[in-house]
């Protein structure tokens, strides 16, 4: 089935976007793929006591026409899979998956703002048994302040009904105050990066992977804790860590990172229960391209 | 050079033959029917604003633009004239180090003035490109012969004389090249690969620009930027500077030409060579007579057209948010300017 909804949502969207893509040199296209291991977390909840490691995989693609002198369409599609590898008995997901699209817009606001606007409707869950309430459609909006070369101020903002929080409000700063060093502090990656060369940049970064999804209907009464049955999860977990970025050519960059993994929770906030982890390696491999 | 290149180029040649480009009536219903301003509030300009519009995406992969829009208090031909030899280096917000005027014919003795002695990081860099520039590599914007002259006049641990001794002497060259040849003598740099041609990439912009290029036909083609020959009588002023661009400090050699058609003045001012960080500029200004409370006003429009390396890997938000960025730094250079001729009346 899943392998169904990623094939229906791509196959909607890339022939369109591959279209434009094809057509104009005045499109861009992002490409974002990311591979992600966490090694072996000791998780404390109500009445369990585990460990869980992790691999996480987000691949990324839109591509952006210039519809209007200052609006940039945004349409593409987005593959992210948390797979944690936990004891059978705990009541812990084995997936957690979303398959979505990205349809949204840049627009360029008075002199100095950049708005942008993107929703992701799609499938957010564990992927046992798809139902109309694994959909969902998280929207995002943001604002950049450009107030030189140098300093760029960031507001913005996402909303999921479904999550226990439905508005999360953020703040954010780029700030390049020398030739090497530049603050890049934009959540949910906030970053500060040292040029060592014009292709090679050491960094220290923090990452936040977060979502909300909904688990299977039968995911409680299997591990013994009925009310986590069809419940929904707000997952939260946070990283830091040193890396290396590699400009492989102008529009390929390469990125490994590995640090900690100090906090990670899966709040299963309907069924007031949560499982919490601390404290684990992590490492992580990541392709941007633009083209 | 594709159909819409071609159709571009022999509408201009007509149109200069015949001189219809360029008659303006009423200054704005002129500037309108070329530029990006459809809506210009003439009374707000006159309060000292200055109207801007970033210019759309471009087709051509290393080209921006940007267009502003302003009042002088002064009559068009002193505008022109103080645009034409306008010194940006007292004003510290636009970074410029040094800004000199160049006589024709001009030699290395020209450029006595660059320093590479100084604890300013952009400088530096720029000197340590030039001490790393061997004749097969360079991260400047070099010919295969320019960087052997580099490479063989400056040692690994050479000092700041002789780094700006070899580039007095190679400025000069480029700077007596175009004194000489006009855009013809604007000499492709080979250093990044593939061969890039600053002239051809002028074209391709303006070509983009197809109303601009228009209504510019007359002052450019007495340039020679269509291949023609240039008209030598066309009076020009030459200059070079170094300034920073994004923390790089660059050093390049411009030229600025006017030319009045009937009441109204153009002015195209071409930065033929850059040494980083850049390929090639040229901003354009039309300047039409206005009056400001009985007393004879110019209205200026300028239009900026920039080529560089990094913008061939900058595209959609990104390509937006330098086109943002370009469009606040040319008002501030604009805004200086102004505030310098207020603060002389």
């Amino acid at each position: 089935m899943s392998r169904f909804i990623l094939a229906l949502v791509l196959g909607v969207i890339l022939p369109v976007a591959a279209t434009w893509a094809g057509n104009s040199p005045a499109v861009a296209e992002e490409l974002d793929a990311e591979e992600s291991y966490v090694g072996d977390a000791g998780t404390h909840g109500k009445g369990t006591a585990t460990s869980i490691d992790e691999n996480c995989a987000d691949v990324k693609f839109v591509v952006s026409p210039q519809l209007s002198k200052n609006f940039l369409l945004r349409i593409g599609g987005e593959w992210q899979r948390f797979s944690f590898g936990v004891a059978a008995t705990a009541p812990v997901p084995r997936v957690l998956q979303q398959v979505s699209a990205v349809i949204g817009g840049d627009y360029q606001l008075g002199d100095r703002w950049l708005v942008r606007a993107e929703v992701q409707p799609g499938v957010y869950g564990d992927f046992e048994g798809i139902t109309g309430r694994d959909v969902d459609a998280p929207l995002v909006l943001g604002g950049a302040y450009l107030a030189d070369a140098d300093l760029q101020w960031f507001l913005g903002l996402r909303v999921d009904v479904r999550s226990e929080y439905p508005v999360l409000p953020a703040a954010g700063v780029r700030w390049k105050f020398s030739d090497q060093w530049t603050l890049d502090f934009q959540l949910p990656k906030p970053r500060l990066e040292y040029d060592l060369t014009d292709r090679w940049q050491l960094y220290l970064g923090g990452d936040i992977e977060a979502g909300t999804f909904r688990i299977g209907d039968h995911f409680g009464s299997d591990h013994g804790q009925p009310k986590f049955n069809g419940a929904m999860v707000d997952y939260l977990e946070l990283r830091v860590g040193p890396g290396l970025s590699w400009k492989i050519t102008p529009i390929l960059t390469l990125e490994a990172e590995a640090g900690l993994m100090p906090y990670r929770d899966f709040d299963f906030f309907h069924a007031g229960a949560d499982l919490r982890s601390h404290n684990a390696p992590y490492g992580q491999l990541v392709c941007h391209g633009r083209f | 050079m594709n159909m819409r290149g071609a159709r571009f180029l022999l509408l201009a040649g007509w149109l200069a033959t015949t001189g219809l480009a360029g008659e303006p009536s009423d200054p704005v219903a002129a500037l309108k029917r070329f530029s990006d301003f459809q809506q210009l509030d003439l009374t707000r300009l006159l309060a000292g604003e200055i109207a801007t519009e970033r210019g759309a995406l471009m087709d051509f992969p290393n080209g921006i633009s940007a267009q502003a829009c302003f009042v002088m208090a002064v009559p068009p031909a002193e505008a022109a004239r103080r645009l034409r030899v306008w010194d940006p280096s007292p004003h510290e917000a636009l970074k410029v180090y040094s800004f000199h005027p160049l006589p024709v014919p001009c030699t290395a003795k020209d450029f006595q003035a660059l320093n590479f002695q100084t604890n300013s990081k952009p400088i530096r860099w720029l000197f340590d490109k030039t001490v790393a520039t061997t004749p097969t590599k360079s991260d400047l914007n070099l010919t295969r012969a320019e960087a052997a002259a580099l490479a063989g006049g400056i040692q690994k641990q050479s000092d700041a004389r002789v780094a700006a001794d070899c580039w007095s002497k190679l400025l000069a060259a480029r700077a007596a090249a175009f004194q000489q040849k006009g855009v013809a003598g604007m000499v492709p740099y080979e250093m990044a690969g593939a061969m890039m041609a600053p002239a051809v990439q002028l074209r391709t912009m303006l070509r983009e620009e197809a109303g601009v290029g228009l209504e510019f036909v007359p002052i450019l083609r007495k340039i020679g930027l269509f291949g023609n020959a240039p008209d030598a009588a066309l009076p020009a002023f030459y200059y070079w500077s170094l300034f920073d661009a994004d923390h790089h400090a660059v050093l390049n050699l411009g030229a600025v030409y006017q030319l009045a058609v009937g009441e109204h003045y153009q002015l195209a001012d071409i930065e033929y060579y850059e040494s980083a960080e850049l390929y090639t500029a040229i901003a354009l200004y039309e300047i039409w007579p206005i009056q400001i409370g009985g007393q004879p006003g110019a209205l200026v429009w300028r239009g900026d057209y920039v080529t560089a390396p990094m913008l061939a890997f900058t595209k959609g938000t990104e390509r937006l948010a330098y086109g943002v960025l370009m469009v606040q730094e040319i008002k501030k250079e604009i805004r200086c300017l102004l505030d310098e001729a207020k603060s002389r009346r």
